[in-house]
């Protein structure tokens, strides 16, 4: 059962009912717990639900423990192995395959017949998404910056909670789950803006991102040798498609847990209308980056090693390096640990390292481009200024994407060489559209689709809260607007029969 | 609450409203789907035979030469390459708002394995003009039951399953067609516009040509089932083909057991009896190995016509009063043939490329 199917609807539907009409109040939560393990067994099957039993029961335990420990010795051991044990079932699931094909490459090299053999289990859905979500909880407890869960049955529907399972966004302990344990009536407008919400992400991910797929496959797949402007447009291509995939899929989950009053943090803020690599960090994913910055970022900035590092460098007469050393390569190691959380490949590295260097460099950049910029004039604050910011980060982004789309290191060099070169392209309209795995008709629809897209992100960016502005306009006008949206979806929508059927891409990770 | 209650379920009724309003107009309107969803407006009783099968049969098997030869009046559901399931649920749904005496089906159904995947479109043609009734739901069930791809809620609501069509034009949206009934019964002549000679191997329809295929006649045996529950006869009839390997006298065999053993008509027009009694030419009659022509279809039918008022008594229904629309099936079918025989000369002579 994917989150954009008719059976998807009909399980929201009935959960919602069950929540509202059939469940006394204070039983409303368990209602939450019931569906959402309904939803991992109908989704996932009988066997992935233990994963998240062995997450929720170690992390219940845990945490626990370390309350009736605090002040003895040992609580640092205790979440240590805990998490080591959780994140290590991911490790294993996502790095085994790599790990394993290199170990085996190294006995072949030595002579020796290979050992390892891939472990064929399929990957728990969502398993990465609920991890970092209990890890999180975990940590809150040990810093003590959060309440334990007494009741396992509710520290369980915090970790499964079905809407956010299988892509996200990643939810505080003490954002979520005072939300979802609150008895609460039925609100129409929340329950109306949960359905809107959850309407744009279907259109986002129906009709733009598996159009766009469309066009990435053209220009990437197989053995492809295109050149110049063919291969820019698949990258923006793909940019877009993972942007309208990802955030799709969000705002369905986001929409979703509205309807049951549950408000669940924003994981995109228009990230392409950065104006710089670490803003467009900031835009994007927001609570995995989020994540890393507290448990990671600030952690390992503070941490023994780093200091000592700057304390050499200052006592060496670099204060100044001394405090940037470690920020450089904090930055690194986070942009390097997020890419790698998406597989042990190779190409995760390269685009872990780029997007990190690009930032290091920037921050070194930033007093002379200041200073440049002052000494030529130039009018930083005015709109024209801006909109070129936002050029050049998307063109760092989505030069970024060469090493994913193109699936490897070197591949991704290759792709971004080629698309250096002075090489023209069909023009994806009328017949040119072909050339891009589409049709004239996709065009039009992508093109309509993205200005839409943009049109929003514009008014959210100018502070307009679209769907509260279109609850205060005439019903006629609300009713033209979500019938034409729920129709557009139905109708420009890529599902069904003859079509593939993409999953999200998230869901992967 | 009772407000917005009632403004939900107004907009969610504005919704399926639009939703069910658009379904007709994304069904693909083939010649066939039309000729199934115009056997609607055929008057309650109004028809004594209903014809099923491909292609084959279709070119065959000609309801205005039915009427205008013995006075028959014959539905013809035989489509493009349709398949034996398919035509089971048009029978079904056939038979549930007519009460003909005979129903006429494709032998060759007995050896054509179905592969619902494959199958797809045609059986699409089959379902998609049919109206929701407990045996179309009882259809779609089977089709998805047999194949994992094809899901039930598309066959409900066509949309689900059209919504991509980007060859849409206003002319998809104008269903008076819906209304009408056919000029030519479900004939369909467009690809009969030309002969084309075919050669009749020598020994053809001389001994066996090898083992016949396997059987797979499971929905051919359905029909036959459905009709004796509804008290109709059913005539297996194979069409006349030129193509080897489409026939052999070993598949000849097999099926007259089948037919005898299950108590119901046989005519196979490849024998050499009949294939000479009708008169056919392979160098004139047939528009490609496994299709009469016009000429061909007219020589069967009117064949077929004598055969079906001598073994099975139907009336003549020209002797009494009857419904003026047969004359414009006649009527149109005679213009069409001229249409046809002005634009390629002469049928049955030498024939341009289809």
């Amino acid at each position: 059962m994917t989150i954009t199917s008719l059976a998807y609807i009909a399980f929201v539907a009935a959960a919602a009912i069950a929540y509202y009409l059939l469940t006394p109040r204070r039983f409303q939560w368990a209602t939450l717990l019931v569906a959402s393990l309904a939803f991992y067994l109908l989704a996932g099957g009988v066997g992935l639900l233990g994963y998240v039993a062995f997450t929720t029961t170690t992390v219940y335990a845990c945490a626990r423990l370390l309350v009736r420990a605090k002040g003895k010795p040992g609580r640092k051991a205790l979440i240590a192995a805990t998490l080591a044990g959780n994140f290590g079932v991911l490790a294993f699931f996502k790095w085994w395959g790599t790990a394993a094909a290199a170990a085996n490459a190294v006995l072949g090299a030595l002579g020796a017949a290979p050992l390892l053999a891939p472990h064929g289990l399929i990957l728990p859905l969502g398993i990465s998404f609920y991890t970092f979500q209990a890890a999180g909880y975990l940590i809150d407890v040990y810093r003590g910056s959060a309440e334990p869960e007494r009741n396992y049955a509710r520290l369980a529907l915090f970790v499964s909670f079905f809407p956010q399972l299988v892509q996200g966004p990643i939810s505080r302990h003490s954002q979520l789950a005072g939300q979802l344990y609150m008895a609460r009536a039925f609100d129409y407008g929340r329950f109306r803006m949960g359905c809107q919400l959850a309407l744009w992400g279907a259109f986002k991910k129906l009709v733009v991102a598996d159009r766009l797929i469309l066009a990435v496959d053209a220009v990437f797949g197989g053995s492809y040798g295109h050149k110049g402007a063919y291969v820019v447009i698949g990258l923006a291509a793909s940019s877009l498609q993972i942007y309208a995939d990802f955030s799709g899929g969000v705002d369905i989950a986001r929409g979703v847990a509205q309807i049951f009053g549950v408000t669940m943090p924003e994981n995109f803020r228009r990230p392409f209308f950065a104006v710089s690599l670490p803003e467009y960090w900031r835009r994007w994913h927001i609570t995995l980056q989020n994540w890393w910055r507290d448990y990671v970022y600030y952690p390992l900035a503070l941490s023994r090693p780093i200091s000592r590092l700057a304390s050499s460098l200052r006592r060496k007469g670099y204060p100044a390096l001394g405090k940037a050393a470690s920020v450089y390569l904090c930055v690194n190691v986070v942009r390097v640990v997020n890419a790698m959380w998406h597989g042990a490949s190779p190409k995760y590295l390269a685009y872990g390292f780029y997007h990190g260097i690009l930032i290091v460099l920037g921050m070194v950049a930033a007093p002379y481009l200041k200073r440049l910029a002052s000494a030529l004039r130039v009018n930083v604050g005015c709109h024209s200024w801006k909109a070129f910011q936002m050029v050049r980060t998307f063109a760092l982004v989505v030069i970024g994407r060469s090493f994913l789309c193109a699936d490897g290191f070197l591949a991704g060099l290759g792709a971004m060489g080629r698309a250096a070169a002075f090489a023209g392209a069909p023009i994806p309209i009328g017949d040119g559209a072909a050339a891009y795995g589409l049709s004239a008709m996709d065009v039009r629809i992508l093109a309509a689709s993205l200005a839409l897209m943009l049109a929003v992100g514009v008014a959210q960016e100018r502070g307009v809260k679209v769907r509260e502005w279109l609850g205060r306009q005439n019903m006629a006008f609300q009713w033209a607007v979500t019938l034409a949206a729920m129709l557009a979806t139905l109708i420009w929508g890529r599902y069904g029969y003859g079509h593939s059927g993409a999953d999200f891409v998230y869901m992967g990770f | 609450m009772v407000r917005n209650a009632v403004r939900f379920v107004s907009f969610m009724a504005l919704f399926a409203a639009a939703f069910l309003a658009l379904q007709p107009a994304f069904i693909l309107k083939t010649n066939d789907g039309v000729a199934f969803a115009q056997l609607y407006n055929e008057p309650e009783g109004s028809l004594d035979v209903i014809i099923l099968g491909a292609s084959g049969i279709r070119s065959s098997v000609l309801p205005p030469v039915l009427w205008r030869e013995a006075g028959i009046r014959s539905y013809s559901l035989a489509m493009s390459a349709m398949n034996a399931a398919g035509s089971y649920y048009m029978a079904t749904e056939a038979l549930r708002i007519q009460s003909p005496r005979l129903v006429i089906v494709s032998g060759k159904y007995l050896f054509t394995r179905i592969d619902f995947g494959e199958a797809e479109p045609r059986l699409r043609t089959a379902l998609d003009h049919m109206r929701l009734t407990p045996g179309k739901l009882a259809a779609i069930c089977d089709v998805a039951s047999n194949d994992g791809g094809q899901r039930v809620v598309d066959y409900v609501f066509p949309l689900l399953r059209y919504h991509d069509r980007d060859d849409l034009t206003a002319a998809d949206f104008d269903l008076t067609y819906m209304k009408a009934r056919n000029a030519l019964m479900g004939s369909w002549l467009e690809s009969e516009t030309t002969s084309k000679p075919q050669e009749r191997p020598a020994g053809f329809a001389a001994g066996p040509t090898g083992e016949p295929a396997a059987t797979r006649g499971e929905y051919l045996t359905r029909i036959i089932g459905l009709c004796e529950g509804r008290g109709v006869d059913v005539l297996i009839v194979y069409a006349p083909t030129c193509a080897v390997g489409e026939w052999s006298p070993a598949m000849h065999e097999a099926l007259r057991i089948y037919s005898e053993e299950r108590g119901v008509g046989f005519l196979d027009f490849n024998v050499a009896s009949v294939y000479g009694e009708v008169g056919l030419d392979a160098g004139t009659d047939f528009f490609d190995p496994n299709h009469t022509n016009v000429a061909g279809g007219e020589k069967v039918s009117v064949y077929l016509a004598r055969y079906l008022s001598d073994r099975y008594g139907l009336a003549d229904m020209r002797e009494g009063p009857y419904d003026p629309h047969w004359d414009v099936v006649v009527e149109t079918f005679e213009g069409r043939l001229g249409e046809l025989r002005g634009h390629v000369g002469s049928l049955g002579g030498e024939g341009g490329a289809p």
